[in-house]
Parts: C-alpha cells; structure tokens; sequence
C-alpha cells in the first residue's frame, strides 16, 4: 500500500514541477520580450517625447472619474493632486457612491461647491444620480452623489456624467504623477485615436514622503508584507504586463488608472456590476468586441507613467484584496469561456486567454498541491528525497528569480528607488517569499475561487491609514 | 541526483548574487554621477547665464567630457524653454552648436534607438539646422516612407528646421494620420506652409488634407479661405466636417446658404458643426432649422449643440424656456444646460 501511495506522490510530484518548469519557461519568455523593450527604452530623455504632446492643441480633452466610497480621509488630497498634474484640458468626477461617511461634505466644503445642470447622458445603466455639484473655486472639479452600488456602478455613472471624449478611471487613495496622463495619452494620439485604451504601472506609495497629494520622497516601506507588495507589483508590471502589451495580448489594465476610449466602453455596455473584477472583464469584453467587429484597434500598457496607491499594510486587508482579485479573475474566465482557444479571438483567444486560465487562475491550485504533497510527502516519506528536494528547488527559483529579475528592469528602466540600500533590502526580502509570503498567496487566491463559486461581492473597501502629509 | 539539485540551486545562488552585486555597484556609480552632475550644474549655470546675456564668449565653456556635456545641454534646454526673448534664444542656440552639435553628430549615427532619439529631440530644441543633413538622410531615398517612432521625430525636427525637402516627402508617407501631419503644417513657417498649400492637391490623402484644413483653421488666414471651401465640397464626409470646423474657427463664411446641406445632412458630424456655425454667426435664417434639430434629430449630440446654438441667439433663452415645456424629460435636461447656464463656464 505505502508503495501504490508513494509512485502517486512521485508522479504528482513529477506532473507539479513540470507545471512549474513550463511556467518558468513562459516567464522567462516575457521577461526575455520585457527586457528588449526596457533595454531599447532605458535612456530616453524622459521629458522630450511628451513636450510636443503637453503643447498641442490636439491631445484630446479627458474626464478623470474617482469613484469613492467612505473616503472623507483622502478624497482631498486625492483631488488636490489631480488638480496639479500637467495636462492641457480635463475635468475631475468624484463619484459618492453613497458613502456612509462625510466624503461629499469634504469635497463640498473644500471646493465650494454649487448645484449644476449639465445635461447628463444615459449610455449606460446606474443607480440613480441624486445631484450634482460643480466647484466655484475649481469648474473642472464634479461630485456626484448617487445611490450605492459598487464601484463599476460608479465608474458607469461617472461615463455618463463626462463630458470629454475619453475618460480616466483612478482609484481614490491613488496618486499619478505629474506627467503620468500626458504619457498615458501619448499612444493614442500617436495611433490617431487606433489605441483604444492605455494603462500605466502602478506602484506602492506606503513609505514614500507625499505632501499635498504629490510624491515627494520615493523610499521603500518597512513592513516585511508591504515590500513583498513592491516585489509583487514590480514582477506584474514590469515582466508580466510590458511583454503582453506588446503582441496586444493583454487582457487586464488595473482599474487605479487607466484612459479609455469612451464611445468603445460604451458600446461594449460599461462595466459590469455583476462581477468583482470588473476593470479585467471590461478589458476583456473590449477584446472580444474588437475582433468580433474586426476592427485593428489596440489596448495597450506603458511602463513609465506611474500612479501610486496604498497598498495593504495588514494580513487580514491583503487576504480580502487577493481574495476579490481571484475572485474577478475566475469570473472573468468563467463569463468569457467561449474565447477559449477560439481561433476567432486570434492571439487573445489561442494565447492570451489560456495563458490567463492555465497560468494565472490554475497557478495557485497547482501550487497548493505542491505544498501538500510536499508536506504529507516528507512526513510520511511518500516521496524520494530526491524529488522532494527538486520540488523545493523548483518552487524557490520560481520565487525569487523573476522577482530579483524585476528588480533589474525597475533599476535599469526607471531608477525610482535613489538609495542603494533598498535595492539590497527588495533583493533579500525576494529570497523569502517562497517561505512565507507565496504560501499565503496562494491560500488567499484558492480563497477567491471559493468565493467565486459562492457568488461573493463587496465594494472592496480597504481602511486606510492614509499616506498624505 | 540530489548533488545535482544542489549544485545547480547554488549555481543559481551565486547568479542571483552576482545580479545583486552588479546592481549595487552600478547604483552607487550611478548615484555619484548624479552628485557630480549637480554640483557641476551649479558651477556652469551662471556662466551660461553671464554668456546668455552677452556678457562671456561661448568659447569659456569647451568640453568633451560626456557628464559636462550632459549638464550644459541639460542647462541649456532649460533656458531654452525659459527665454522668450529672440536675441537670447539665438545665442542658447549657437552655444548649443558651438558645444553639442559633435555629440549629436555622433548620436545620430549610434546604433541605438534611444541616442538617436534623444539626438533627433534636441537638435529640434536647438534648431541646429547645420545637422539637418544628417536628420534628412534615412528620408533620401525613393519609394513610399512608413512612419515609426523615429521617422515620426525626423519629419518634426525637419519640419522645426523649416527643411523645404519634406514639403515633398509628406506625400510620400504612406501611414500619416492626420493629427501628424496636422502637427507638422504646424511646425512650418509661413513660407513652406504657403508652398505645402500649393503642392497638396485633392487627390492628397485624406489624413494630409484633414492636418492641413485643421491648420488653416487655426491660422484663420483669408488666403487659405478659397482652398476652405473648395473642400467642403469633398466626397470624404470626415474632410467636409474638417473644412466646416475650419469655417467655425475663420468665424466667417462668404456664403451661408451653403449650410442649408450640412443641417440636413446624413452624416451627424456634419449637422452638429453646422449648427455650431449657425449659432456663433447668430444666423436668424436657420433658427426654425436649430429648433427642428433640437425636437427631433436623433443624435443627442446635435440636440445639444443645437441647443447651444439657439441659446447664442438675443431671444434664445426665451426660445429654449418655450420649447422645454413641451419636450421630453431627456431633451428637457439638455435645453436646461443652455437656459439656467447651469454649468460654470458656459456663460
């Protein structure tokens, strides 16, 4: 009996680290694309590509709507700093979506506020609009008061209320920096209007010195649990989402920034209320909207504008988060399985999107199996030593080798970290996620599928400490 | 077995490591170089200055040193931007030349992308016009110019330089959209603009004839006005919408009558532009026409410039308080923008 038990555990064993190679193999594919376009990129004049842009009578006019929900912390601040960022023509749409605390009154009382008018489109179905007010002091400030009903709600009601052609959609405890919308906007004005949507990257703001709603000092946080954030962000962004963007694979822009083509999302029909990950789904319906109407048109990621956010600094905050991101992740491949190999999807459909199933959602269900065959493997010696130990080995590299090879794309293309002491600190803080960190992802994201399957939802609210000065 | 696994994880060990080194030395380089370049900004600004206001020879400033050059073209884009008077500009110019213009030279044959670019930006910043040779020379060549990341960068320095050659050449472009060409027209003095107006023809893309009817627009030169209404009798919808824009700016049209076609026309863009015009030359004739458009067109968009149309009349808000009575909710909603101004701003 031992031995049936023991040639089960080795072959599962033996199927993980294959898993695990193949995986490895694929990272190392886009961080081999990554590093070509960073290396290409890495000393261009930052401000020399968007000078003509900043001065054009052309860049498109864009509404950037905050969808906000008790955040009478930093909803100010927020704003306060889009209100610094150069850019030619906006308009900021804070969204109260029925927030409990005194959001609107902040925002009522810091701009002087004052009923309006504007005529408001309903292309898309949200809860109802109760008022609207515009800011005396500031006319490209809006607030809208609305029903509660989650923030893709919110986003869709903000897309009736602009007025502008595009629209940015931004998280409320986030920050872009000054120049991050007129670089996010560059492609589409490049592409004549063919890129549909662009993201930026998004890093952790948590340590850094911010005074009114700008970063003034980057430095890297304390807390174990936030840095390994930086990591994570780091390796998503900077290997994962750079290579994707380039063969127009992408299938996810972070919902804390990013500027889309308003008539597209319209037509698409808005974000989706009725999932948690509605900023991937909406991504992914644009996909699928695009070649089912043939169209050449593209959504894109660029690396260099950045938009800071506060990230979790407290476990149980991190689960919830992980947990939701699953979530909407296996919702999202759930909703759209029919593109599954579809060669009608082209690359999306026979590469992207699998690659999202096999890789993404898959990954922590596989992982977990690891772990426990290792566990049960060494305690009851179901496994060769050997084996076990190749596992491990397995495991670790793919812990740390892509998150210190991100560290190197961060260092070569964007030097935002000044001290060389925190390189070292992100360097070792990598060689420990295999033992801590990863495990309790991986429990969090077999959480989310859980979650899924049980119909979850909530509006994702983390409480903040606030990182504003 | 297990001696493999193991000397191959500690192989990886020391790879990581050695990437870990690599970083540490580079950022602490690195980072000298930064303080070096400040203290040296410190040093050379106010001799830049004493030379920006004629006060120094430029010849005090010699370098070849990579990290000086840097900090001088660093300072003297700076300044460029800063200084609006011509004389000054001239001379941040020919010190540019007189200090930067080898290093360009030498960028601008580098096998990498980015030194190229950053070459092609500053020799547009400088206005070095001595290296327009060398920014002309991938366009040299026969057959069709696919634009890239770098070429779309040529024809701006080009176009900045005022290099009659690409007067040509745009018509060879075979991807412009019209927002580059627009940017590059822009970019033209008088003289050239003049001379690409005489050489695009109807028979001109699309693209290059929406950038060049956008510009035209924006210079609201009678000159051009001729060339403005030949187009609006174009067979392209999307030129007939830029030519009417262009007539929206100019203020101005010989023959209103000529709208009559574009508030009925089946293209939405065309009707929303027309109505504009109607209302900033308050055209009381098409008043009737505003307010059918207001009741029944289907585009909200019309609805809404229409509206906006009427309320630019001495009567309109009279007019638009009447109609709201008898409209639905949604149209109720955009009239009430232009009667309470309900929007600051609008006024």
């Amino acid at each position: 009996m031992h031995d049936i038990w023991s040639t089960i555990f080795s072959i599962a064993s033996i199927a993980i680290i294959l898993y695990l190679f193949i995986i490895i193999f694929i990272y190392s594919a886009f961080f081999l694309l990554s590093i070509r376009k960073i290396w290409l990129e890495k000393d261009l004049d930052p401000h020399e590509p968007i000078e003509d842009v900043m001065e054009s009578s052309d860049t498109y006019p864009l509404s950037i709507i905050v969808p906000a929900y008790n955040e009478e912390v930093g909803i100010v601040p927020t704003v306060q700093s889009l209100l610094s960022i150069n850019y030619p023509e906006y308009e900021i749409l804070v969204i109260d979506d029925g927030s409990k605390d005194k959001t609107s009154e902040k925002m009522i009382e810091h701009y002087k506020m004052v009923p309006s008018q504007r005529a408001v489109r309903n292309h898309i179905e949200s809860k109802k609009l109760l008022e609207l007010y515009q800011s005396t002091t500031n006319p490209s400030v809006f607030l809208a008061r609305k029903e509660n009903g989650g923030k893709a709600d919110s986003l869709n009601c903000g897309i009736n209320i602009s007025k502008y052609p595009y629209f940015c959609a931004m998280d409320a405890d986030s920050i872009i920096e000054r120049n991050a919308l007129i670089k996010t906007m560059k492609p589409i004005l490049d592409s004549n209007g063919q890129v549909i949507v662009t993201g930026g990257t998004i890093r952790v703001a948590n340590g850094c010195s911010i005074n009114r709603g700008s970063i003034e000092k980057v430095r890297l946080p304390n807390n174990p649990l936030v840095i390994m954030q930086v990591i994570d962000y780091l390796r998503a962004f900077l290997i994962g989402r750079i290579s994707m963007s380039r063969y127009n694979w992408l299938l996810i822009i972070s919902g804390a920034f990013g500027v889309f083509h308003k008539q597209w999302v319209i037509k698409a029909g808005g974000y989706r209320t009725s999932t948690v990950g509605e900023d991937m789904e909406l991504i992914v319906r644009l996909h699928r909207l695009l070649k089912e109407s043939n169209s050449t048109d593209r959504i894109e990621y660029i690396a260099d504008p950045v938009c800071w956010t506060e990230v979790p600094s407290d476990i149980s905050i991190l689960r919830k988060q992980r947990r939701r991101w699953h979530q909407g992740l296996t919702e999202t491949i759930f909703l759209h399985r029919k593109m599954m190999f579809n060669p009608k999807y082209k690359g999306i459909g026979t590469i992207s999107y699998p690659y999202y199933v096999f890789v993404e959602w898959l990954g922590p269900v596989v992982e977990f199996l690891g772990y426990i065959i290792f566990i049960i493997g060494i305690l009851f010696s179901l496994i060769h030593l050997e084996i076990a130990i190749l596992l491990f080995a397995v495991a670790f590299l793919y812990g740390t080798l892509f998150s210190i090879s991100a560290v190197l794309l961060e260092e070569w293309g964007y030097r935002r970290y000044p001290k060389p002491m925190e390189l070292v600190k992100l360097f070792l803080y990598a060689f420990t996620e295999t033992f801590w960190y990863r495990p309790l992802t991986v429990i969090w994201r077999m959480e989310g599928i859980w979650s899924a399957l049980r119909r979850k939802h909530d509006w994702g609210a983390m409480t903040r400490k606030g990182v504003s000065e | 077995m297990t001696s493999i696994i193991l000397i191959a994880i500690l192989f990886l060990l020391i790879v990581q490591c050695s990437i870990m080194v690599y970083l540490l030395v580079s950022k602490i380089k690195r980072n000298r170089i930064v303080r070096k370049k400040e203290e040296l900004k410190e040093k050379l600004i106010p001799l830049v200055d004493q030379f920006v206001q004629e006060k120094r020879d430029n010849n005090m400033i010699v370098t070849t040193n990579e990290v000086e050059l840097e900090v001088l073209e660093e300072i003297l884009n700076e300044y460029a931007l800063l200084v609006n008077l011509e004389t000054s500009l001239a001379r941040i110019n020919d010190f540019a030349e007189f200090t930067l213009k080898n290093k360009y030279q030498r960028l601008l044959q580098s096998n990498k992308w980015s030194s190229r670019m950053n070459a092609l930006y500053f020799i547009e910043d400088f206005n070095m016009k001595s290296l327009s040779d060398l920014v002309y020379e991938p366009l040299n060549k026969e057959g069709a110019i696919i634009l890239d990341e770098e070429m779309k960068q040529r024809f701006r320095t080009l176009a900045t330089l005022q290099d009659e050659r690409i007067v040509k050449d745009v018509f060879r472009i075979s991807n412009g959209a019209s927002s580059f060409y627009k940017e590059i027209f822009r970019k033209y003095n008088e003289l050239l603009f003049q001379l690409q107006t005489e050489m695009i023809t109807n028979q001109s893309t699309v693209s290059a004839l929406s950038g060049l009817l956008g510009v035209i627009g924006e210079k609201r030169d009678f000159a051009y006005y001729p060339f403005v209404e030949k187009l609006l009798l174009h067979e392209d919808s999307e030129l007939r919408v830029q030519a009417l824009k262009a007539i929206l700016q100019y203020e101005y049209m010989s023959d209103p009558d000529k709208l009559t076609q574009f508030l009925m026309s089946p293209h939405w863009p065309e009707r929303m532009i027309a109505t504009k015009i109607v209302g900033n030359l308050r055209l009381n004739r098409f008043k009737k026409s505003l307010i059918d458009l207001v009741k029944n067109d289907a585009e909200w968009w019309v609805q809404f410039s229409a509206s906006e149309a009427i309320s630019k009349f001495e009567d309109g808000e009279f007019i638009l308080g009447h109609m709201r009575e008898s409209l639905p909710r949604s149209k109720a909603a955009i009239v009430d923008q232009w009667v309470e101004k309900g929007e600051i701003g609008n006024a």
